[in-house]
């Protein structure tokens, strides 16, 4: 453990790095022993960092993680009962999932699933990919980056278009030494793609999608009505002001300028440790929700764009700003739009919902949804195609599916767990 | 050409991780559990602190680490804490950081609670979490906090009020 964070600071000073490398393995053969002892740190609890997934025949996929490994299973009634776990990684090696870095789990049209998580192998703290097209068995574990043998990455996103591909995004730290040079964010976004066909043959190939990222936000993504995709990211501007901006990988592959949506003007030069969320409707809107602590707004806020996100409306503020609002997340499902977010009292952490039936322009009263007294998972939305759920898990109460929007009057009260 | 170098490097890491593993028991780091930030200004009461919260896994906090070893250095009558937010699991690893930047004798903790929300709270009730987080108490721990990382200046100026 201790070489592999070396290792991680070294790929700062490039020019050391390989030599670093050179030197780590040449350990290993001479003192195998001493190296081993070294890697007995424990990562902290994993089994917190679940995700789900609903597939098209209803079932509810749920990645679950632990210590040395990876497993999926499935409810067929909405989260309240697991089938059997069937492991994703069939060698151990030690998962690495923290609350910005979370495993992804998606389920195509034909039911095939996708998982993704990052775990540290001898060689690289790096995400893995594997698929099973039922969920009986699952590919061999390969790494999402080229580079990921030599340059960290983390905070990897997954997506399947509308075109049955599948997009990977990351945060990768490769051109560090032209940051040194020009300044200005830490580290890149890259992208890989792939055609989801019988087999799913893995591109040799990466590209830099967009420079200066915030390292320790995660990227949303999105894809558009027009079969783009859309990314929503923390960047660093001139000044170390970390707002947001969007960018669009079209269908064809072609890559835009990356353009500013949030101007909120936070200066930090540190680790805000908090990403975006974005969402596309059907009727092409763009829904938004961000956190800042902005010279000009601070807060968790939501806005929607209907213009491909040229334009945004006036942010509306979420929340209760004494009870720290944050991590927030958006999910809109025809004109739905729902959006979820955590506060904390000092001593319990809460769930917070809102729902919007007319594209975002009218929003429901906030209510709480799910509470707990312990270490729990940011809130994700996810949805059957019918309705909107709060995913979530904390260390004591476990596991939930909540549906956002009861199918009774506004008037009834919180859903209990 | 190459081997020279590999073979240096080589020799270099293994003394540099024969004297991590040496250093490593000496840097004493404590448990920053739920009522750790109370017993910390009762212990530091009528004095004034610098409180520098930071992580492993913040780029920012470590580049700010030669200069919190320099300003020790200089003032070492400075009451400088240090906390991990880090999970305890990754003692080893703030270890090692700390002695390579000559900061395992300051009086530094490790977040040690399931749930770090909760000792971020008792911080600081408005505390979102970002990291460089910096504190500066007077002697009536009268406090100023900062985000992000502190410019040198900055730090001057404060350490000098807290101390008037």
């Amino acid at each position: 453990m201790r070489f592999l964070i070396l290792e991680k600071s070294f790929a700062q000073k490039s020019a050391l790095k390989r030599y670093v490398f050179i030197g780590i393995c040449l350990l290993l053969l001479i003192f195998p022993g001493y190296l081993i002892a070294e890697s007995e740190t424990n990562l902290p609890e994993q089994k917190i960092y679940t995700a789900a997934a609903f597939g098209p025949d209803g079932r509810l996929w749920r990645i679950v993680p632990s210590q040395n490994f990876v497993s999926v299973d499935y409810s067929t009634d909405y989260g309240k009962s697991f089938s059997k776990q069937v492991r994703v990684n069939s060698v151990d090696i030690p998962i690495h999932l923290w609350d910005e870095n979370p495993p992804t789990l998606s389920v195509d049209r034909k039911g095939r699933i996708y998982a993704l998580y990052f775990a540290d192998d001898e060689k690289a703290s790096t995400s893995f990919f594997s698929y099973s097209d039922n969920g009986t068995q699952f590919s061999v574990p390969i790494k999402i980056s080229t580079e990921a043998n030599h340059w960290y990455h983390y905070q990897t996103e997954m997506l399947i278009d509308v075109t049955n591909r599948v997009h990977f995004i990351w945060h990768d730290v490769r051109d560090r030494a032209e940051y040194k040079k020009q300044g200005g964010g830490d580290l890149s976004i890259y992208h890989t793609a792939t055609k989801v066909g019988e087999t799913i043959q893995f591109p040799a190939f990466d590209r830099r999608i967009a420079k200066n990222i915030c390292s320790c936000c995660r990227t949303a993504m999105a894809g558009d009505i027009d079969g783009s995709l859309v990314i929503l990211a923390r960047f660093v501007y001139p000044g170390n002001i970390r707002d947001h901006g969007l960018l669009k990988l079209s269908a064809d592959g072609e890559v835009s300028e990356p353009w500013r949506v949030t101007f909120d003007d936070w200066q930090i030069e540190g680790c805000p440790a908090h990403g975006p969320a974005l969402s596309i409707s059907a009727d092409g809107r763009y829904h938004i929700t961000w956190f800042t602590q902005g010279e000009k707004r601070s807060g968790l806020f939501y806005a929607w764009s209907d213009d491909q996100g040229k334009t945004f409306s006036d942010p509306i503020q979420i929340g209760d700003s004494n009870r720290l609002p944050g991590r927030g997340d958006v999910l809109a499902l025809g004109r739905q739009v729902a959006l979820v977010w955590k506060i904390f009292d000092g001593d319990k952490t809460y769930i917070e919902a809102m729902y919007s039936e007319d594209r975002g322009l009218h929003w429901s009263t906030p209510r709480s949804i799910a509470e707990s007294s312990s270490q729990s998972t940011h809130p994700a939305l996810i949805s059957d195609g019918k309705q909107i759920f709060l995913s979530w898990n904390s260390m004591d109460t476990g596991y939930r599916l909540i549906p956002i929007k009861q199918s009774d009057s506004d008037d009834q009260p919180s859903i209990k767990p | 050409m190459r081997l020279p170098k590999i073979l240096i490097s080589f020799f270099l890491l293994s003394l540099y991780g024969i004297s991590l593993s040496a250093n490593a028991e000496q840097a004493q780091l404590k448990h920053f559990a739920s009522g750790s930030y109370q017993q910390l200004l009762k212990q530091y009461a009528d004095k004034p602190i610098v409180v520098m919260i930071w992580s492993i896994h913040c780029t920012t906090c470590l580049e700010k680490m030669p200069l919190l070893s320099e300003l020790r250095k200089n003032k070492p009558d400075i009451n400088l804490i240090m906390i991990a937010t880090d999970d305890v699991s990754a003692t080893n690893q703030v270890r090692s950081i700390l002695n390579e930047n000559k900061l395992d004798q300051v009086d530094n903790w490790i977040f040690a609670d399931a749930n770090p929300q909760k000792l971020r709270y008792e911080i600081d009730p408005k505390w979102y979490g970002e990291v460089p987080r910096t504190y500066f108490l007077d002697k009536d721990h009268q406090r100023v906090g900062i985000s992000g990382s502190v410019p040198r200046e900055t730090m001057e100026t404060m350490i000098r009020e807290i101390f008037n």
